[in-house]
């Protein structure tokens, strides 16, 4: 029997965290050992669960896509106005599914749990209500990333905010209460932004009309397969103007409406990400919440912001998003000098990681700006690398500090003479924050940096600056904690327990693995990027790279800029005016696929071809030269 | 120690001839045909000038510390700025102090004391502008009928002004 085809795994490995959750609550309060190891075993079954599911994504080249669906909630709507149709209703789908892009996010989410419950052993107080919480975020983070309907997304995305908001605020360090109110108010402004434009796009892109025989159903979903057909169908209603349908169209969604929500996801996302200048709630939780939660923290749920911007920012407007490339690159670029220089001044170890986690995610942003394929596979293992990277710089932070009682640079230093493994650790992981080849974090800036200098140049030019910038506030920092004269009250100060060595070693031989061996992760973010993202890039935003069965001719596509239409200026290959004119005068618009050059060339250059023109050219409406 | 300086010199004299004008093995192995590359411009003069350079160095330094037919401390009486420059390394360093690193450490300042004051500022004062927006809204909820009078009165006359306003302009 095969577990992965027969089992609903990705239901299991979404329930396995809740019921551990019921396990630690019927658990004795005061056995914090007995706790400490039901939440551990706990977290390693999504982990085994998602390497089970790694191994067969590789070995089957990445057709084999995990998919779960359950109706959940269906609301009935009022269907007296419309005349036939059978029902009108409003269905919230239980929908949870993997691709190349959310695998690589569940397996980190996983691993950087399991570790985080290892690391847990420096709570001190209230155990049975930590780990209950703490299992309560990771089932919230694992929906976040499974989730295929956009309300699984958003409960999900909801719950992961309260356990940290209570994770925080109760097991956090001095000025706990306040860092966890300033998170859940911050977090919940952007939660307020999301959720605007997540009714929005089920109220347009949601909606579809399902006929089978005499039965006609009126149905909005959230479903994120369907969200995604609609907006790149376009005969879907969404795409249909009320002029061209003869009526009015309440479910068409403007050019205006559009950017109204490809900002608000822009925005609602960034604030998770977060991006300047929405990163101040960021530094309290770094500084505030405890260290194992610091490491989900840090290495989880801001890596959210990244996917729901790239899942439904980028994605579902890939016009949008590709007409402000220059702005995400701008963005990033200031994420990364901001954090950087900022971070060089810093004088507590925390918060120069959490200027560094800025300045790391800046990188995530030029890679998403670079919009072309390396570069996106560069922001996506930027964002694996710099999860697990922060994780294990926090951890030891942690450890650390139980053993100093401060995290503040001048009074720390010479530590590797007590503590030699954790601080030989604490370089390890700088070098691979700063970027050293071999470690992970060389190959996300390489590949997100690779893709933007083919892009824009310039913006990537002045990323470099970013580069040096971290090498020196991370070697700084390192410098300062672990050589130079120690202090004789940490001279007695023990190296790492076994329990904190454990997530140590993990971390860190996952992130030489990924920098010896990156194709582990590039190839599973390439195989979906081939059969997922691509086509949706390519029929929206102007793709005429790999547009399969919708060949036009590149002078046609010039013609569309002449006659315009919607249609950005575009590429004037020197097309044949013989094959033009046999085409018009056979009436015929679709004659031939491009040449390979000439796709290329086309890709290259044309700025915006929007879904209207394809739409018109599908439905033979071809303007007449 | 001294083994391994020879085993190390012995390899630093025969290194250099992987890649010479007249035997091109390096770039060969790097271009993958195994074949040279043709040389790009003659280095000829170059090559002299260096060689030259360096010869007269080691002629020096033979002068001073071993024929010492020149007495040691005359550079320092004659040219101390020269040997200065040369004992600081060209100045390289300060130069680098004051062109990248004190320009750096100051924006940085510049840049920490923004993001606590202008950004963090504004989070705060949003944060105590909705509080004190609260606290107002409820001292005007006080359960006195006379103030909800006061509030509904004022409320109507906003709105015919708003209507009646909208003729005149």
């Amino acid at each position: 029997m095969n577990i992965l085809s027969d089992w609903p795994i990705l239901s299991i490995m979404l329930a396995s965290p809740l019921a551990g959750m019921l396990v630690v609550m019927l658990l004795p309060s005061q056995r914090n050992r007995w706790l400490h190891a039901a939440a551990i075993i706990t977290t390693l079954v999504p982990l085994i669960l998602s390497c089970l599911l790694y191994s067969d994504f590789v070995n089957m080249q990445g057709v084999s896509g995990y998919e779960e669906q359950a109706a959940w909630v269906e609301v009935p709507l009022n269907k007296e106005t419309l005349e036939g149709v059978t029902s009108y209703k409003f269905i919230i789908q239980y929908a949870v599914g993997v691709d190349g892009l959310s695998l690589p996010l569940v397996i980190l989410t996983a691993l950087v749990t399991a570790m985080a419950a290892f690391a847990s052993v420096h709570v001190k107080k209230r155990w049975k209500a930590f780990y209950a919480w703490f299992l309560l975020l990771e089932a919230g983070m694992l929906g976040v990333f499974l989730a295929r309907d956009i309300f699984l997304f958003f409960i999900s995305f909801e719950l992961t905010i309260i356990a940290m908001y209570f994770l925080i605020g109760i097991w956090g360090y001095f000025n706990r209460e306040r860092a966890a109110n300033q998170f859940l108010i911050y977090n919940g402004i952007g939660s307020a932004i999301l959720l605007i434009a997540f009714i929005i796009l089920v109220n347009t892109a949601g909606f579809h009309i399902e006929q089978t025989g005499n039965i006609l159903e009126f149905i909005y979903s959230g479903n994120y397969a369907d969200l995604a057909k609609n907006m790149t169908d376009p005969t879907a209603w969404v795409n249909l103007t009320s002029e061209a349908l003869g009526g009015l169209n309440p479910f068409h969604m403007s050019d205006t409406m559009q950017w109204t929500l490809f900002v608000l996801l822009l925005v609602g996302f960034g604030i998770k990400l977060p991006i300047f200048p929405f990163h101040t709630w960021m530094l309290k939780v770094h500084t505030e919440a405890p260290p194992s939660i610091v490491m989900i923290h840090s290495g989880v749920l801001l890596k959210m912001g990244a996917y729901g911007m790239l899942r439904f920012g980028i994605y579902l407007f890939p016009e949008q998003a590709k007409a402000w490339a220059v702005v995400l690159a701008v963005l990033g670029l200031v994420n990364l000098l901001y954090g950087a220089l900022i971070a060089f001044r810093q004088k507590d170890l925390k918060r120069v990681l959490a200027y560094s986690s800025i300045s790391h995610m800046g990188i995530v942003l030029l890679g998403f700006a670079a919009f072309n394929e390396i570069g996106l596979q560069g922001a996506v293992f930027q964002l694996v690398s710099h999860g697990l990277i922060s994780a294990l710089l926090f951890l030891l932070v942690g450890s650390f500090y139980e053993r100093t009682k401060t995290t503040e640079l001048p009074q720390l230093g010479g530590l590797a003479r007590s503590m030699p493994f954790m601080s030989g650790m604490l370089l390890a992981g700088g070098l691979a924050a700063l970027g050293l080849p071999g470690l992970s974090g060389f190959i996300g800036e390489l590949l997100s940096l690779l893709g933007l200098f083919e892009s824009h140049p310039w913006l990537a030019g002045l990323a470099l600056l970013g580069i040096i910038l971290t090498a020196a506030y991370v070697l700084r920092s390192v410098l300062k904690v672990t050589f130079g004269p120690m202090d004789q009250q940490y001279a007695a100060a023990k190296d790492a327990r076994l329990v904190e060595a454990v997530p140590m070693i993990v971390l860190l031989a996952v992130i030489i693995l990924l920098g010896c061996y990156p194709s582990m992760l590039t190839d599973t973010l390439h195989y979906s990027y081939e059969t997922l993202i691509h086509p949706i890039l390519a029929t929206r935003a102007g793709g005429l790279a790999n547009v399969r069965g919708c060949f036009v001719f590149a002078s046609d596509v010039a013609g569309y800029a002449e006659h315009g239409s919607r249609a950005m200026p575009c590429c004037r290959l020197s097309s044949s005016s013989r094959c033009r004119s046999a085409a018009a005068a056979k009436g015929q618009p679709i004659v031939d696929r491009l040449g390979d050059r000439c796709r290329a060339a086309c890709f290259r250059r044309i700025r915006c071809l929007s879904a209207y023109s394809i739409a018109g050219q599908r439905q033979g409406s071809w303007p007449s030269y | 120690m001294t083994i391994p300086m020879i085993v190390l010199a012995a390899i630093s004299v025969v290194a250099g001839f992987v890649e010479t004008p007249w035997n091109g093995w390096l770039s060969g192995w790097l271009n993958g045909s195994g074949a040279a590359e043709a040389a790009h411009g003659s280095g000829i003069a170059a090559m002299v000038a260096s060689i030259g350079v360096g010869a007269l160095g080691i002629y020096l330094g033979w002068l001073f510390f071993v024929k010492k037919s020149i007495r040691n401390g005359l550079m320092a009486e004659k040219l101390p700025g020269l040997l200065r420059t040369v004992e600081r390394g060209y100045y390289l360093d300060e130069l680098y102090r004051v062109i990248v690193v004190k320009p750096l450490r100051g924006l940085g300042t510049t840049l920490a004391a923004f993001d606590e004051y202008v950004i963090g500022g504004t989070v705060r004062m949003t944060g105590s502008l909705t509080t004190a927006a609260g606290r107002l809204a409820a001292r005007l909820s006080n359960g006195k009928v006379q103030t909800y009078g006061l509030a509904a009165l004022i409320g109507c006359i906003v709105l015919i002004v708003a209507i009646v306003g909208r003729r005149f302009w």
